[in-house]
This record gives structure tokens, sequence and C-alpha cells, in this order.
């Protein structure tokens, strides 16, 4: 009595073959036509067709049909796959996508979703043979030739009925399969010419479950679809179903065979089937007094299962062979919600917060095998905290696949011939850094696309193949993920970045300023180098968000480039952000965390030339701006006579100074989130609570690096206008 | 809200289904008034406040029906509603529900 459960394996199943369709697209792209590819591409369409009709998502179906419909055509040669209509399919591929967040009611609500699906049928129009009345008729007399098991073409209307027989499984029910909708899809099939619903199998009272099948059907379906389309009707109840399919050419044996097989009385089916229109009265009077009865003993579930084999077109069992491959794959992965991962994460951060109480005070003792039995504790809670981690962990090849479609769409768009190579696909990171960096990716890929890599022609001036490379690829490196985006196009003009930064004020034009930075200065808000705004990027909001997205994440984002060679961009990101290397400092009574990765040393605040006013201190040469957490954080005045200690933490390429009046040394700390109460706080990146129960603040330095240096040209400026 | 009434009568039984008739709630249905109900007597069915209906639901009528049957009496279906004729209509069964006492 699960449905709601049902209907979710559906949306995900969906989502599956959805994904198997997309690839399957992107390699027909990259090695053209393929009858396998073609295979691959029609089974997912069409068992999204066949699943959403069992689940009476009718939106779903009509939609899949004519694609379907398309498929099978082009499957059968009859029409040829080019460009245009790999992309209308991609468009097919995105709209079922928004089609199985809808029910049919919630989709009639949605005009612009049918819109498009009205589109999208337009485009495909072309590439069907859908004449209104004469449905699927085509694409089916083609298989005829070739599938034994299909209505014959001459025969009248009557024998073209196939017959199903149907026992389902006694738990359909419970399942959420009710044998209604079954009913409801084969009418979208065929004409269900004759139904008889048998109630022979009902129990006395004292044994009837209310929510077991009991009832069997005899249908008789008026249909040109292919044996395959209709048993797949039944796929999600093929399990402890007995399920007989007569195609309309079987004889009349193969029904007596049928007549035997099923539990209820021969004589009572023999009525139904002649009802049914599937035999003769006669031949059924024949065949009951003769001998075919008798002559066919129980066998008849071999001749069945034979004679299906026989019949069945290649695709069924190529499809066999791929569900069992999927299957096999499936049984050693779990499915689980994200949101139980996250508490498991959780749990262990209170594990290592609680085990790192334990061994500050088992180390006030002097208790030799309890320091003991408490540092193997600490070794064992090491690893399941590594190990739970990893549990979050996702190799970040589906992220880049995903980019394949981004290239094709964007390039088509742009007219351009790119090849996108993958490299380091298994490289591993925290599923939440994957998910935050999908944007800015997409950002730095749409750049690259449009204003990295040349036009055919430009290139071919430029001696360069006229197909352009882009490369993604990521890599472990000391502790951290780094993920590179490259190109071989035209590289960065820096003249032309020099000239824009001066137009838009943000160098001065007699300022010297260095290759590197200058590169940088595409990072810069409201920076755009494109002389043509196209609607894909150029419109100069861009680079600075992603790199305020990469750096969110704790990391850092390079650019190299070199003209008429190409362009990287290296994006460096911690493995994980859910525990961090961090510096345990004090300031008043308050405990902070500096990320160690962002310090570069800890010197005597008070030993350096200390700049009044102007926050800035003098540090071998080089003038840093600083800032006071007391200040800052209004934390109580520092007492006269404490010693001060300056933190020197860098960014990128900025350095700032952070006051502090302690420093306790390293610490491995789990990070925990901020309440949404203090997210708009500056400057906390999240809190954590430390081995003896005080919390730490961790601080946010991207942020604080901001502060200081506004800080500073404040005060310098109004030093400025004082003098 | 969904429920069933029986009532017995000294000549027959009268069961009155009302608002839900599906997989959700046949068994607190079945449990409650139908386990024990008496169907040695003919059976009268009224469906006219059915509201929805599902494969368990119809069966769990006909299962009633093939019971009164077995023991020698007719079942007889005093009125219908819309969903359960849509659901006849699909399934062929118009006969069955509805003249099923005529036959037997």
């Amino acid at each position: 009595m699960n449905l709601d459960g049902a209907l979710q394996t559906f949306f995900i199943e969906a989502q599956e073959q959805l994904e198997t369709l997309e690839s399957a697209l992107l390699d027909f792209d990259d090695e053209g036509l393929d009858d396998e590819i073609l295979n691959e591409i029609f089974r997912a369409a069409h068992t999204i067709k066949g699943s959403a009709g069992i689940f009476g998502l009718d939106h779903i179906v009509s939609f899949t049909h004519v694609m379907e419909n398309v498929l099978d055509r082009a499957r059968d040669h009859q029409i040829e796959i080019d460009q245009t209509l790999v992309s209308i399919l991609f468009k097919c591929k995105d709209h079922i996508l928004n089609l199985v967040k809808f029910t049919p009611e919630q989709f009639e609500q949605e005009p612009e979703y049918q819109n498009q699906g009205t589109d999208i049928l337009d485009a495909l129009a072309p590439y069907s043979d859908q004449a209104p009345s004469n449905d699927q008729n085509t694409a089916d007399e083609q298989t005829t030739q070739e599938n034994l098991d299909q209505p014959l073409e001459s025969a009248d209307n009557e024998d073209q009925c196939w017959h199903i027989s149907l026992r389902l499984a006694s738990d359909c029910l419970k399942n959420g399969m009710d044998p209604m909708s079954f009913i409801k899809f084969l009418s979208t099939v065929g004409e269900i010419k004759y139904i008889h619903c048998l109630d022979d199998a009902l129990p006395d009272l004292e044994n009837y479950d209310p929510e077991e099948l009991y009832l069997g059907y005899e249908i008789s379906l008026l249909s040109n679809a292919d044996r395959q389309t209709i048993e797949d009707t039944f796929m999600f109840v093929e399990e402890g179903s007995k399920i007989t399919i007569l195609p309309p050419s079987a004889k009349i044996d193969q029904y007596i065979e049928l007549i035997t097989s099923l539990p209820e009385q021969n004589d009572r089916l023999g009525e139904i089937l002649v009802k049914a229109g599937a035999i003769t009265k006669a031949e059924l009077e024949h065949s009951l007094s003769g001998q075919s009865l008798a002559d066919a003993p129980q066998k008849l579930g071999e001749t069945l299962v034979e004679q299906q084999i026989v019949a069945e077109p290649v695709v069924k069992a190529a499809l066999e062979k791929q569900t069992q491959a999927k299957s096999a794959n499936k049984s050693n992965q779990i499915r689980i919600e994200a949101d139980r991962l996250d508490q498991l994460i959780n749990l262990i951060g209170e594990l290592v917060i609680n085990q790192q109480r334990i061994e500050i005070h088992a180390k006030e003792t002097t208790h030799s095998p309890l320091i003991e039995a408490v540092t193997d504790f600490s070794d064992f809670t090491d690893q399941i905290r590594d190990a739970a981690l990893n549990l979050r962990m996702v190799a970040i090849g589906a992220t880049f696949t995903r980019f394949k479609r981004i290239v094709r769409d964007t390039a088509i768009e742009l007219d351009k011939d790119i090849n996108l190579v993958i490299e380091g696909a298994q490289t591993e990171l925290d599923r939440l850094m994957v998910e935050k960096l999908t944007d800015p990716l997409t950002h730095i890929v749409r750049n690259a696309i449009d204003h990295g890599i040349e036009s055919e022609q430009v290139r071919i001036e430029n001696g360069k193949s006229s197909q352009g490379t882009l490369k993604m690829s990521a890599y472990h490196e000391a502790g951290h993920i780094v993920i590179e985006v490259s190109d071989d196009g035209g590289g960065i003009d820096k003249q032309r970045v020099r000239q824009k930064a001066i137009d838009k004020g943000i160098i001065e034009e007699s300022g010297h300023i260095s290759d590197n930075e200058l590169l940088n200065l595409i990072f810069h808000p409201g920076f755009s180098t494109a002389t043509a705004v196209t609607n894909l990027s150029g419109r100069g909001v861009g680079m600075d968000v992603v790199k305020r997205n990469v750096e969110s994440l704790q990391g850092s984002i390079e650019i190299a480039s070199e003209e008429n060679i190409g362009s990287t961009f290296k994006i460096r990101l911690p493995l994980t952000l859910a525990i961090i290397d961090g510096f345990h400092v004090q300031s008043s009574d308050t405990h902070f965390i500096i990320p160690k990765a962002t310090i570069i040393e800890c010197i005597d605040f008070e030993s350096h030339i200390d700049h009044q006013q102007r926050n800035c201190i003098k540090l071998r040469g080089e003038m840093i701006p600083y800032l006071s957490l007391n200040q800052l954080f209004v934390l109580p005045e520092i007492k006269k006579g404490q010693k001060q200690e300056l933190v020197v933490v860098q960014f990128g390429a900025e350095i700032a100074g952070i006051v502090v009046e302690k420093l306790y040394g390293e610490i491995q700390t789990v990070v925990k989130p901020l309440g949404p109460m203090f997210q708009p706080l500056k400057g906390f990146g999240g809190s954590s609570l430390l081995g003896n129960g005080d919390i730490a603040f961790i601080l946010d330095i991207p942020q604080l690096i901001e502060v200081a240096i506004t800080q500073e040209s404040s005060t310098l400026n109004i030093q400025g206008s004082h003098s | 809200m969904s429920q069933v009434d029986v009532n017995e009568k000294p000549d027959h039984v009268h069961v009155t289904f009302s608002g839900e008739l599906t997989i959700y709630n046949v068994s607190e249905i079945f449990n409650q008034k139908l386990l024990a109900i008496n169907l040695d007597k003919d059976l009268h069915i009224e469906l006219a406040d059915v509201l929805e209906v599902d494969t368990a639901g119809i069966q769990l009528i006909l299962e009633l029906v093939a019971q009164c049957h077995k023991s020698g009496h007719s079942s007889q279906l005093m009125s219908t509603s819309p969903v359960i004729d849509d659901y006849c209509q699909l399934f062929n069964l118009t006969d069955f529900i509805l003249q099923k006492d005529l036959g037997e």
C-alpha cells in the first residue's frame, strides 16, 4: 500500500532513464549513427512511456509516445538522424524531466510547460509519420517482416486481437499497482475489445485478505503494437505474476494450452475466450472434445516460452541483458537520503569533540592504562570520522559529464566545433561542494567557449586545427582538490584587459601592473572584455561571482593565459567543508579558529612598528593592514600590558593581520554551520565546540581581509583629508 | 469519510458503502464490519455514496457477492455511483454487478 513509494521509484527511475538517454544522445554526437546507441535511446524513451502509463501519468505518455514513434522510425532507417533532430531530442529530454515533476492535474495548471511541449512536438512532426488516424501503423508494419509474432496485415480486425491473460501477483495491490492502471494503459496501446474479470479465486470470508488481489483478467486487445510494448505494460508486476500474451496469429492449440494452464475450469475459460473472440465456438468444441487437450499436457509453459524467445526481436534480448547488468550494478549500492548522512556526520562531529574532551581529562591523570585506552579510542574515532566523511565524497565525473551537454549546446549556438576532454573523472570531493561548483564551472566553461575559443575561420588563420579543445580535469594536490578548465583558444588579450580597466577606472593609466594582476582584473566586479555582448556571457556579471562562489567554499581561483595558446582556470578547493585544520586563538575571553591554510605566520605585535591610526604595520618592508578582533566584535577592552600577537593571513593576493591575545596552536575541528539568525553576520564561517566544551568561532578570512583593507584605506583617506 | 453500514433485515442483509473504498481503507472496512457478516441471506448493496473506488474496493464488493451466491442466495445492487459505473465499464463488470441476481 505504498503508492507514494512506488511513484517515487518511478521518478528516480525516470531520471535515470533520462540521464541514460542524454548520455546516449551525446555519444551519438561524437560517434555518429550507430544502431546500438539508437536502441539505447529508444529503450529509455520506451521505458519512461511504459512506466508513466502504469502510473496513469497521461501527460508524459502522450508526449513520449510521439518521441518514441520518431525514434522507432529512425531505428528502422526510415528517417536519418541529423543534428537538428538530436537537438530536438535533447529538448525532449529536458521537457520530460519537467513533466515528471508534475501530476497530470498539476500539469494542466502549467500553460508554460504545455506550450513548450507543443513546440517540441511541432518540431518533431516532420520526423513523425503520424497521420492523425493512422497512429503507429507505418512504423509497426516495418517490423512485421522480421517478427512472426506480428499481426498479419491481411487479417481482418477480429484476427488482429492479442489475447492477454493476467493472473497478477497477489501482492500487487499492496504495492500500489492497480490492474486498473494497466487496463487504462492498454487502451492507449490499442483498443480493448473485450475484458473478462474472473472472480473464481475469491476465497471464503474468513480467508479473505482485502489487500490481496484474487481477480484474474482475460483481455482481448486490438492493437498493432509489438509484443514488447504490450509486455512492458506489466514490467512492474512481472514478479509472481502469470502473464500470457498470445499474438493475433496464435494457433488454436496455443489457446488450448492457455486454457489448461490456468487454474480456472476449462470449459468456463473456453467460453470466455469465445466471448472474447479469440476462438470460435466450433474451434473450442472441436478442441475440447478432440485430442488437443489430452495431448497437450503441462509442457505448454515451455512452448509458450519457446515461442516467445523465438518471436522476440533482438532488441528484447538486448534490453534484458541491459536490465541484468544494471541490477547487478545496483545490488552493491544503496540509496540513502542526504539528510540522514548529514545527521551521521553531525553526530560523528560530536563524537570527535567528546573524544578530545576525554583526551584532555585523561592526560590530567597519570593513569597510564587509561591514557593508552584513550589514545586507541582517538585512533578509532579518527578512522570513523574519515570513513564517514568519505561517504559524502562523490566522484566529480558525473558533474563533468553534465558539461558535455552544455558544451555541445553552447558550441552549436555559437557555431563552433568544440571537443570536450575530461580527465580525472574519478577524483572525489565533498557532495556539498560538487553542488556549489556547478554554477561557477558552468560560467567558466561558457566563457571559454564564447570568448576563449576562436571561431573556426580565425583558428585556421592562426594555424590551429579547426576544432577547439576544452579540457576539464580534476586531481588531488596536497590535501586539496584542483579543478582545471583549459581551452586552446586565443588566450586573454592583456592589452585589452588593461585598456578596459583604465577606461573603467579600475587601474591608473600610469600605474605599473604585473601580468598576473592584470589577468586577475577579470574577476573585478563589472568587468567584461567582450566587445559584443552575447546572450551566453559577456554581461560582465560573471567572473566576480565565480570568484566569490569559489571563495565561499574556502577555495581559490587562478588564471593562466597565453596569447594564441589558451587559458587555464585553476580552482583549488579543500576536500571537505565539514572539518577544517585550524589554528586556535583567543581574544578577550572568546575563542576563535583561523583556517590554517590561510595563515602565513604569527608575529609579536608590539615589536613591529605600529602606524597608529592607520591600522597598518610594516612587515619586512611591506605595509600590512590589520584589524583587532576585540574592536571588530566589540569584545571587552584589552587589559593594559597584555601581550598581543599578530596572525598574518593571506587569501588570494591579499594579506592582512589579525590581532589576538593568545595563541593556542593547531586544532582539527568540526565545522558547525551557524543558525539562520546568525548567518548574515560578517566575519564568521561557522562555529565549533572545543574539547573543554567552550565555543569557538571560525573566522571567515576572505571577509575579514576585505574589512581590514577597507578600514585601512578609509583611515588613510581621513588622514589624507586632514593633512 | 468512508464507512460501511451493515443492516441485517429478516429476509436480507443490507450493506451500504460510502466515501472512499480503496486499498487504503479496505482492510479497516472489512475487519470492522464485514468479517462477521451473515451472508446466508439475500444481499442488497448500496453504492450511491461511493466517491472513490479502486480494484481493492471493487474486489471487496465482488467477494461479498460471490460468497452470497455460494450460499445459494441472490444479490442485488440497489444503487450505484459514477465512480462505480466508470470502473465497471472499464472492466466490463456491468453485467456482473447489476444483473447477477437475475442470472443465478
